[in-house]
């Protein structure tokens, strides 16, 4: 607190200078940012599918689960499997909607196993709505505020020769489900003409049973027959979506990583211009009693409020144009660990970049600074 | 009187080269409390060396130096730091102020290591500046103030704290002669008045014949009369 005062003031010295170190953490924390937000974004999936316990169960060779075509009737079989807990067929299909050309995930399901097996928190008055009407949907929140759906309008997608009335809005913002619609699974499969099948089985591992153990015994008993299977869980399908991009992932994070680096190298290098110039002075203030200890704290203290500065700017503006809708839309995921990493990151570019040439200066004695005076 | 600081045998070298250099060679001193020293001789004689050392800048090679009761060769890093924030006052030729604080705000510095309410700080920083005569001038920053008034603001800073000792290092040299003659005057009065104890160094006569007591540096020690001039101060 008693150099507050004095890095406060210190910051506004050499303006042109401070500017242009804050304005160099702020583009690099942005970079960060915008790629860190890339990276969830690819992850997103994966992430999400971890928290669930669910396998998934599609037609074996198929490339996606949109291609996959199992009979609706294997259900009681897959259910009465040991070490199965519950068993629902979902028929899943793709399609794109709006002027924004949103392609949006569509979903028929069996109500009640599904609520049961995805943990779905509706509203109960929602839930009844939805279970009574047959030709109601529930609306991820993100995807109705995209469209501007809103709970009671009847919604008639033509490309995708449904309609449906929105009967609730999912409201588990950030869920894999955010961006999707669920429809009553018979009225999808009358729409699509595919009566009587489905595209996967979700199935809920029973308490203790090994997820692999599990699978496995799935793909054994449906091997014989007409569709023989393919089972992983939800995590493991999505891992394997991703894989590809992995290499990419890291290219990302390495990226990153070097913005950071250059960034602290730059910073580093303004704060020892400054320390250089004001080497007497930080002699001066050592004959008035500074101790080391305080000098150090005193050009990282300026060093990191303007990086800190530097690195909420970056941040606000990585907020603004990464965390939008449209942002999301476009694969970018925004998360709040980012903004905690970069603010961290930041902070420890002004404390490194300051304690570095601080060391530097207290490491010469007081006598040598006065001596330049003279 | 009282011995404020005493050197026995004070030693200070360094080297240049392959040469030795002994800026300080075996001197004895001892300064009374309340006295105002002037110490002249030539540049590189040493008068700097030892006013660091007696302000606990710099660490005597071999012999004894007591200053304010502080056996200043035994004290550590963080002792010699808070020894100079209570019991000395430095003021330099060019007056080294912050550029960027005020009047005010540079007399508070050394304040602000002490353990001082913020009140209490600015009203004993305020005291300060009404002494050196500049109540006028406390928001200033230094680049609106004559170098006269710089030195003020400096001398503010460097009583601020009520140290036991003020060593002043050429601090009339930056000055114009009306300046210096100010400057010199307030040193006087702090003497005289508040009964400060000042060690000054100098190179000019005049100003250093005001003094209660001259020493002239020669060969690394300091004697009464001016070598070069064979005359008694």
């Amino acid at each position: 607190m008693k150099t507050l005062p004095l890095i406060l003031r210190n910051l506004f010295r050499n303006r042109r200078r401070s500017v242009l170190t804050l304005l160099g953490v702020a583009v690099a924390i942005f970079v960060y940012a915008a790629l860190q937000a890339a990276v969830d974004g690819i992850m997103f999936p994966v992430r999400q599918a971890a928290r669930e316990s669910v396998l998934t169960v599609r037609e074996k060779g198929r490339a996606t689960v949109l291609a996959s075509r199992l009979p609706g009737s294997l259900e009681p079989t897959l259910s009465s499997l040991p070490g199965v807990a519950q068993a629902t067929g979902v028929l899943t299909d793709l399609t794109v909607v709006g002027e924004k050309r949103v392609h949006i995930f569509v979903h028929g399901i069996d109500p009640e196993p599904y609520r049961q097996l995805k943990q779905l928190h509706v509203p109960e008055a929602d839930w009844q709505k939805f279970k009574s009407e047959r030709q109601a949907a529930l609306v991820g929140t993100y995807l109705a505020q995209q469209m501007g759906w809103s709970v009671g309008q009847t919604v008639d997608l033509k490309v995708f020769a449904t309609s449906f009335t929105v009967a609730a809005l999912l409201p588990v913002q950030g869920s894999d489900l955010d961006r999707h619609l669920l429809l009553h699974r018979d009225y999808l499969q009358s729409t699509r003409g595919t009566e009587g099948r489905v595209t996967s089985f979700l199935v809920r591992p029973a308490m203790g049973a090994q997820e692999s153990e599990v699978a496995r015994a799935i793909d054994e008993r449906l091997a014989l027959t007409e569709t023989p299977s393919e089972t992983a869980s939800e995590a493991a399908f999505a891992q394997g979506v991703v894989e590809n991009f992995m290499g990419f992932v890291d290219y990302l994070r390495v990226m990153g990583f070097i913005t950071v680096l250059v960034t602290l190298f730059g910073a580093a290098n303004a704060v020892s211009m400054n320390v250089r110039e004001r080497i007497k002075e930080i002699g001066v203030l050592r004959t008035l009693g500074f101790t080391p200890g305080d000098i150090v704290w005193l050009v990282a203290g300026e060093a990191s409020v303007l990086s800190v500065a530097g690195g909420m700017l970056g941040l606000a503006g990585a907020s603004m144009a990464l965390g939008g809708k449209s942002a999301m839309l476009a694969g970018l995921n925004l998360e709040m660990g980012t903004l905690g990493i970069g603010l961290a990151a930041s902070l420890g570019i002004g404390l490194i970049g300051g304690v570095l040439p601080a060391l530097s200066a207290v490491r010469m004695s007081v006598v040598d600074t006065l001596r330049l005076v003279d | 009187m009282t011995a404020l600081a005493q050197a026995q045998g004070l030693l200070k070298r360094y080297r240049k080269g392959s040469e030795e250099i002994r800026p300080v060679n075996g001197l004895d001193l001892t300064i009374e409390e309340g006295e105002l020293l002037a110490i002249r001789g030539p540049s590189g004689s040493g008068k700097s060396t030892l006013l660091h050392l007696l302000g606990g800048l710099d660490r005597p090679d071999a012999g004894s130096l007591v200053v304010a009761g502080a056996d200043l060769g035994k004290l550590g890093e963080g002792e010699l730091c808070r020894f100079r924030n209570k019991s000395i006052g430095f003021i330099f030729q060019v007056f080294h102020l912050v550029p960027v604080l005020s009047a005010l705000e540079n007399v508070e510095l050394p304040l602000r290591l002490m353990s001082l309410s913020a009140k209490r700080r600015r009203e004993q920083a305020r005291l300060a500046l009404e002494l050196v005569g500049l109540a006028d001038r406390m928001t200033h920053r230094p680049d609106e103030l004559s170098g006269g008034q710089q030195q003020r603001v400096a001398i503010a800073r460097a009583i601020a704290t009520d140290p036991k000792l003020l060593l002043a290092d050429e601090p009339t040299g930056d000055l114009d002669e009306r300046s210096g003659d100010e400057i010199m005057e307030l040193f006087l009065s702090l003497h005289s008045q508040h009964k400060k104890t000042v060690v000054m160094v100098t190179h000019d006569s005049a100003k250093a014949a005001r003094a209660t007591r001259q020493l002239f540096f020669h060969d690394g020690k300091l004697v009464a009369k001016d070598p070069r001039a064979g005359a008694a101060a």
